[in-house]
């Protein structure tokens, strides 16, 4: 499975929505239980997942899915 | 991956990931009164819960709470089965939230008062306001500020000291209230390391203290608890033997079995038989399940001398050459018992895969070479087997089947079910009042799931309360015949309202069936009802997954009965028209043999 499928099959599977309903362009705004609590732990659970560690500016800068799917592309690809 | 995903491995992207084939037979709702960031253990409390049959919603509250946040009724509304206190050290250390450096001398007392002040506070509220079980997630001990080594020496112990009488003071001021309980962070992150649970970076950033293994063993100690409130507890162990119980294969010879103490894995494999004999001990029921000859597995348990497990252990077993899948069915049938309170080890991928298809309830572990050292530790802490207490039933619960299996034995050469019985030569003793023990009465309301008319769960506090009270019947049969004791296997509970009485909970022990128990448990209320004075008896019955069995309970014994469009059941019947002798249900049994204590 591609990295980008896992991050959106787990960003489904935590804001509790379908798989097919999230594309690259999903964001807080679209997405009506993507609150910063649940924005919270689908980063820690990226982090562990791909085993690297985001730092704050990272975190905040993450404003939709395909940032999320990007930063941890860089993160793991150098 | 093979077998289960078992939580106490599992990561944050697994339990997000992961599907449970089990099927839902209920909701909870939790809600979480919180001075830090809780939301990441809800992935892993809503993993463990599905594998319980359980979906779960959440309200959690602000970061403060003052009397104006308690009070938001959102928290409230849900009417919550659980409530998780999540209280933050700044009280204790003095300073912001998240501190974890203690004061010193009177300043420390003087926080440790504000500490627990607070605590009592926030509990008595969240009282007023539900009667669900609370848990309190009491904090870690604070780090002492001196930097004289002597004086670290000193001061620390004291503190741990200090720390210890406080958790000490917490239980005793919130004893009052009735179902709260403290999990200990230091005890839950005990086995993973404190290191690897703290985050003190985003501890500061953002008030989320927690890595997300601390979150998941918190998660463990909440599932822990609502497990065994809830009826979820897992009964029986199965152990293949060759590489799991021992190392090597027994067909090959008993030279070729691996059982030396001195020798690693050996020193494993008996580390897993020391505990699945302190777990039969405990009431866990532990079988054998082994692609074998019998005399060969039968012939090391009687002969091998570094055993630890012995025959009296082992509560069931098959030995031969079907599928491991099909002896588990079989197994399950002879208890009779569900396949989702089993637990299946093995060290073969295969035997679990195949175990996993034709049996998706049946929790699976997979002991390989590497992981069998860490096997007693993960199943200990999977929490599958722990109950709120062990009761002298637990203790002898591998010698209660055993017997029961020569009374199967037995009934299979009498010729009629009613002469099978008066040939067991039955002696029943009711318990009421404050003769019956309450914590035997709470295990059984939490452990029986077939034979149970509403499935409602009560603690042992619970129970007290019912007992002490004079508008509450409870009572408890105990049963012993001629091949030994059953313990106490049945429970009722009943109580008057104006010209009624009504039964609230009747339950019997899967291994008092067929002996009308449940007869003599209604007589008692009867016999109650008429010494009252009341005019009517009521009962219900609230179908739950696997109740299906009592269903026709009260049409049974003449209730008139009214089902509503999902099943639950209210039944009634005038008592000046209702005589349980009068049904032909234990009309052959000799009720002169019961007596009331």
């Amino acid at each position: 499975m591609s990295k980008q499928n896992e991050i959106l099959d787990m960003m489904a599977a935590l804001l509790e929505v379908p798989r097919q309903s999230l594309s690259q362009e999903s964001n807080p705004e679209t997405v009506a239980s993507w609150d910063s609590f649940k924005h919270t732990v689908m980063l820690m659970a990226v982090e562990e997942k791909f085993d690297f560690r985001l730092s704050d500016d990272e975190m905040i800068s993450v404003t939709n899915a395909a940032e999320l799917i990007e930063l941890v592309d860089r993160k793991v690809n150098g | 991956m093979v077998g289960s995903l078992l939580l106490p491995e599992a990561s944050l992207s697994d339990v997000l990931l992961a599907k449970p084939g089990v099927e839902i037979e209920d909701n909870l709702h939790i809600t979480v009164l919180r001075e830090f960031t809780t939301e990441p253990i809800a992935p892993y409390l809503d993993f463990g819960l599905k594998e319980m049959g359980f979906s779960c919603s959440y309200t959690h509250s602000n970061y403060t709470l003052f009397p104006g946040d308690l009070e938001q009724e959102e928290l409230w509304q849900n009417d919550p089965d659980f409530v998780i206190f999540a209280p933050d050290t700044h009280l204790l250390y003095g300073g912001a939230a998240g501190q974890s450096f203690a004061p010193t001398g009177e300043g420390f007392d003087g926080a440790l008062d504000a500490f627990i002040q607070n605590c009592i506070r926030v509990l008595s509220f969240a009282r007023s306001k539900t009667s669900a079980p609370i848990f309190i997630l009491f904090p870690l001990a604070p780090y002492p500020f001196a930097t004289g080594i002597a004086q670290h020496n000193d001061q620390g112990p004291l503190l741990a000291h200090h720390f210890a009488a406080l958790r000490t003071a917490l239980e005793d001021e919130v004893a009052s209230l009735g179902h709260v309980q403290v999990i200990s962070l230091s005890e839950a992150f005990l086995f993973v390391g404190i290191q690897a649970c703290l985050d003190r970076r985003r501890q500061f950033a953002s008030l989320t203290p927690f890595t997300p293994v601390g979150y998941r063993e918190i998660a463990l100690e909440i599932l822990t608890r609502i497990r065994a409130r809830c009826g979820k507890t897992k009964k029986v162990l199965v152990l293949d033997c060759d590489e799991t119980i021992w190392g090597g294969v027994s067909g090959e010879g008993e030279q070729n079995v691996g059982l030396n103490p001195e020798c690693y894995p050996d020193s494993a494999h008996l580390e897993l038989q020391a505990y699945a004999q302190h777990l039969s001990r405990s009431g866990v029921l532990v079988c054998l399940v082994s692609k074998n000859e019998p005399e060969t597995v039968w012939n090391i348990f009687d002969h091998h001398d570094a055993m630890i497990l012995t025959r009296d252990d082992i509560v069931g077993e098959r030995i031969n050459w079907l599928n491991k899948s099909e002896n588990l069915k079989s197994l399950a049938d002879e208890l009779n018992l569900n396949l989702d309170s089993f637990v299946f080890v093995d060290n073969s991928p295969a035997e679990i895969h195949e175990v996993c298809l034709s049996c998706p309830t049946v929790t699976t572990v997979l002991a390989t070479e590497d992981g069998l050292a860490d096997l007693p530790g993960l199943i200990h802490r999977s929490g599958w087997f722990q109950k709120e207490s062990i009761t002298e039933t637990d203790s002898a619960r591998a010698a209660l089947y055993k017997s029961e299996q020569v009374r199967k034995k037995h009934l299979h050469e009498a010729v009629d079910h009613d002469d099978f019985l008066r040939s067991l030569q039955m002696q029943g003793t009711l318990k009421s009042g404050g003769d019956v023990d309450v914590n035997r009465a709470a295990q059984m309301s939490q452990r029986t799931n077939q034979f149970n008319l509403t499935t409602k769960r009560y603690d042992a506090a619970d129970m007290s309360e019912f007992v002490e009270s004079p508008d509450h019947w409870v009572a408890t049969l105990h049963i012993e015949d001629r091949f030994g004791v059953l313990g106490d296997v049945g429970l009722v509970i009943a109580w008057r309202t104006g010209d009624s009485v009504v039964v609230d909970t009747l339950l019997l022990s899967c291994r008092a069936f067929g002996r009308y128990c449940e007869t003599i448990l209604l007589q008692s209320v009867l016999n109650w009802a008429q010494g009252l004075g009341v005019k009517t008896l009521k009962g219900s019955y609230r179908p739950s997954a696997k109740n299906a069995l009592v269903t026709g309970f009260w049409e049974k014994y003449g209730f008139h009965v009214e089902t509503d469009g999902v099943g639950n059941q209210v039944a009634e019947v005038q008592l000046e028209k209702f005589s349980i002798v009068s049904t032909n249900v234990y009309k052959s049994i000799d009720l002169t043999s019961w007596s009331e204590k």
